[in-house]
């Protein structure tokens, strides 16, 4: 039996249960769709895939010659094919252990995107026109090049040829204008909507199938860069909410014909037709969501799973002296944040927000929260590792921060309250920076609240209280956080100095310049903003020996929203 | 005709219970902070996008309406559709999501449920009796004082700590089981067993120890008592004295406990499936109160409160069967 016999009974069959029996657990490599061309090259197994042949049993008992599948499983042996028929190449399959559990509310529609699990999901299945690399600096994807005009108001996107959607349908310029119109669209509610500023409907043509213009009503000079937000990835012209929502829909690595949202395991297979020479490099990614601390590590360990996507810090230390297990690193990646409203008395004081600052010990903070392994940071949540990024971190000074907090009028000390609730690592990050704050005499209480509604309920209303940031890029972080009418401006910053800065840095093509002026404007945020951010932790993922060729890329939680 | 109105009337009852659960459990839904639409949104949840999906979910019909739609269905057959798998279409709005009713979604996840119910009663049953008579029959010994004390400890370890020991134990140091109990995966059937051993294996370790403890009292007593102690003086063997006069008589405070038992399971398995990662109706539930996907929630707690009132109402039709003082009920 021929390569393409045995993927076509894998295609004409695949369905969860059936998946199941021909492609059980197996030692695998991969490298997935959009991290393709980042990934090291020549990812390979340290040993041939074990495996076992057998006759498949899901094989329709009609007329349906006797057909060869590759059972794989981690401890059995080579034996050869079985059958009278010549083996087939052994299916791989990537076990990827993620580390939050699924819900019903996960979706592949990229206008729905709302979890770091969307986020993962829509990465296999879809793609955008230009992505981000390590760095976050913006990097062609499905467009090939793109050039604007001198102002910043018009930008012309050049596509790849040849490209096709999970239905088979090419890859032309009209579902670009469709994708970002469906964004747009006030009846399709998505939250990406607000990621565009300068964009309206009409300002998206396509002069040929190969050629995408954006009119822009305010200059920006790193559009391409804004158009990496998560929700622009491209769906077929004229799909719609219930078509994307039951199946993949893009040009991703990888497909699915059924998804089920809420599945503990979902399995994606691989795309045949992808553009990308040499990917996707497994037959099945299978990502299993284990919400669970303990069976995750128990998963890793055991071996249930080729790749755990999260290693919790404390347990960094015990997976790493595991001989199976390597443990591979993102630098750039998330960070609890405290924050205050800056109009809120007392915080309407800078010398309360900076006694605070001073008070706060970093090194401390990422040797008593994060085992020693987490980024210095300075209160803003862009670190320094980052294009147009500030870095730097504020020294630890009791006698400055007392000295300030006489100067906000407080001698004696002075009692603040921190909403926070149990999640994230907020149940010691807050304790920590407690203890360390009431060194100073900045005596905060921890007023716990339910984390179900925490967002919805505490956040942006309570005046000072915990939150949460992926690492954004230094426009879109400034944008998001600190513009006069930003949604998430959480800490109330609004400076219409501030507005005009980022407006030039968003219109001035002299990188110096515009280098000039994000430094300007970061540096205005430390000193005086109300955003307390002593640390970052990078990503530390877990990866099985055997599975080479796959690095963990923070691109997809770092502009995304957690 | 006496027992017969007793039936009756503790059926009627135990309907009237079911509508009562299915009232406090939509209205404490009701009551909690947010809903659907914020719960699926999270933090992207501005008061436009809010709306938008409210409307979508039919969320803005008042509470009373929702309800009585609801419960006309339900009795019927009809168990609805979930708010966040599947968005009924309004005029002009883009079509909704996937459409899963509660049915499809519920079914595979209660099997898992029932399987894993199942195999762990199968286990406790003969588990408990022969611990029990051991226990008592050799109540003077170092091992059944071993036993009494192992029985003890699975009465006074909280389930979780017993789960999550396993999972170290059997899963991680030993690997003898998987740590995923990911049965929906199962290639044969001695797969499934075996990820379905750890699990249930916690179940059995915590009704095991509740139903020894109920049994050993009685046991106790009976073997105490004159008639029990006559058998034995009169020279019967003591093998037979046990099973046949001492047993039967102490078996009425173990069936007692199984239901208790079984009325336990029904909340056991939530706390089992999380650690275990089941695909059951336990995670169902727990993903469904997190989004206040109201239809699934109320389906899966009247799944759940039927199993609670079966079982009671057995146990009382039973006992009005056995007990003549309590057929006048």
């Amino acid at each position: 039996m021929s390569d393409n016999e045995s993927k076509g009974i894998v295609k004409r069959t695949l369905s969860r249960r059936k998946f199941n029996m021909i492609a059980g657990g197996s030692v695998l490599l991969a490298a997935c769709g959009d991290n393709g061309d980042t990934a090291q090259p020549a990812a390979t197994t340290a040993a041939p895939a074990p495996t076992t042949e057998a006759p498949a049993t899901t094989a329709p008992a009609t007329t349906t010659p006797a057909t060869t599948t590759t059972i794989a499983a981690t401890t059995t042996t080579e034996a050869g094919a079985t059958t009278t028929t010549a083996a087939p190449r052994p299916l791989k399959t990537l076990r990827y252990g993620y580390h939050a559990a699924t819900t019903s509310a996960d979706t592949l529609d990229p206008a729905y995107r709302t979890s770091s699990t969307d986020g993962l999901f829509q990465t296999l299945v879809s793609e955008q026109i230009v992505r981000l690399d390590e760095n976050l600096t913006p990097t062609p994807h499905l467009a090939e090049s793109w050039e604007a005009n001198d102002t910043g108001t018009e930008w012309t996107f050049h596509l790849r040829e040849g490209i096709t959607f999970h239905n088979g349908k090419p890859f032309v310029a009209a579902d670009v204008v469709y994708t970002f119109q469906r964004l747009l669209d006030p009846d399709v509610a998505s939250p990406g909507a607000g990621g565009l500023p300068g964009l309206e409907p009409d300002g998206l043509t396509a002069p040929d199938d190969y050629t995408v213009v954006m009119r822009l009503t305010q200059p920006n000079v790193d559009w391409p860069e804004a158009i990496t937000n998560s929700h622009t990835r491209i769906v077929p012209e004229g799909a719609t909410n219930a078509d994307l929502a039951a199946q993949s829909l893009g040009t991703g690595a990888y497909r699915i014909d059924e998804f089920i949202p809420g599945e503990i395991s979902t399995v994606f297979e691989r795309n045949e037709n992808y553009w990308q020479p040499g990917f996707p490099k497994v037959d099945f990614m299978e990502v299993i969501a284990i919400g669970e601390a303990e069976a995750r590590l128990a998963a890793i360990r055991q071996g249930q799973v080729d790749i755990l996507s999260e290693v919790p810090l404390a347990s960094v230390d015990d997976l790493e002296a595991d001989p199976d297990i390597e443990i591979v690193t993102n630098p750039i990646g998330s960070q609890s944040v405290a924050y205050c409203q800056i109009d809120v008395p007392p915080f309407d004081n800078n010398d309360l927000r900076l006694a605070i600052k001073y008070a706060t010990n970093r090194p401390q903070h990422s040797d008593l929260v994060y085992g020693g392994r987490a980024h210095l940071m300075n209160d803003i949540p862009l670190p320094g590792l980052i294009r147009f990024g500030l870095g730097g971190s504020r020294e630890h000074d009791l006698a400055m921060a007392r000295e300030h907090l006489s100067r906000a009028g407080y001698p004696d000390g002075i009692d603040l309250t921190l909403t926070m609730a149990e999640m994230q690592d907020w149940t010691v990050w807050c304790p920590v920076w407690q203890q360390q704050l009431a060194e100073a005499g900045i005596n905060v209480e921890l007023n716990v609240t339910p984390a179900d509604t925490y967002w919805g309920d505490q956040w942006l209303s309570a005046p000072f209280a915990m939150t949460g940031w992926n690492v954004r890029t230094v426009d879109h972080g400034l944008g998001l956080w600190y513009h006069s009418e930003a949604e998430w401006n959480e800490t109330h910053w609004r400076s219409e100095e501030f507005d005009a800065d980022l407006a030039a840095a968003r219109s001035t093509t002299d990188e110096a310049e515009r280098t000039r002026l994000y430094h300007k404007m970061q540096q205005q945020i430390i000193d005086e903003g109300g955003h307390f951010v002593p640390t970052m932790y990078g990503f530390f993922s877990a990866v099985r020996a055997g599975v080479t060729g796959w690095q963990p890329r923070g691109v997809y939680y770092t502009i995304d929203i957690p | 005709m006496h027992f017969v109105r007793v039936t009756g009337q503790r059926t009627a009852l135990a309907v009237v219970a079911l509508i009562a659960v299915s009232l406090i459990t939509f209205w404490a839904v009701e009551l909690l902070p947010g809903d659907a639409a914020t719960r699926m949104l999270g933090r992207e949840a501005t008061p436009e996008r809010v709306a938008h999906f409210q409307e979508q979910m039919n969320l803005d019909a008042p509470a009373v309406e929702r309800y009585s739609t609801w419960i006309t269905g339900f009795v019927q057959g009809d168990w609805g559709e979930s708010l966040i798998q599947a968005r009924p279409k309004t005029e002009g709005a883009p079509a909704g999501r996937i459409n899963r009713s509660v049915t499809d979604i519920i079914v595979p996840r209660l099997t898992n449920t029932l399987q894993l119910a199942a195999f762990a009663l199968i286990m406790y049953i003969p588990l408990s009796l022969m611990i029990g008579i051991v226990t008592a029959a050799y109540r003077d010994r170092a091992f059944a004082a071993g036993l009494s004390t192992l029985v003890i400890l699975g009465c006074a370890v909280p389930d979780f700590v017993i789960a999550i020991f396993l999972l170290i134990i059997f899963a991680v140091a030993l690997e003898w089981f998987p740590a995923l109990s990911l049965v929906d995966q199962a290639e044969t059937f001695g797969a499934q067993l075996r990820m379905m051993t750890l699990p249930a294996v916690t179940l059995t370790a915590a009704m095991t120890g509740f139903a020894v403890r109920q049994m050993q009292a009685s046991l106790m007593s009976v073997l105490n008592s004159d008639y029990v102690q006559f058998a034995t003086l009169k020279g019967l063997p003591r093998r037979r004295v046990m099973l046949l006069h001492a047993l039967p008589n102490a078996l009425g405070p173990a069936l007692r406990a199984t239901v208790i038992n079984v009325v336990w399971l029904v909340g056991g398995v939530v706390l089992v499936e999380v650690v275990f990662t089941y695909p059951g109706i336990g995670l169902l539930l727990l993903d469904a109160l997190r989004l206040l996907d109201t239809p699934v929630i109320l389906a899966s707690t009247m799944i759940l409160a039927s199993v609670y009132i079966l079982c009671n109402l057995g146990a009382d039709l039973v006992a009005a069967a056995l007990n003549p003082r309590l057929r006048t009920g």
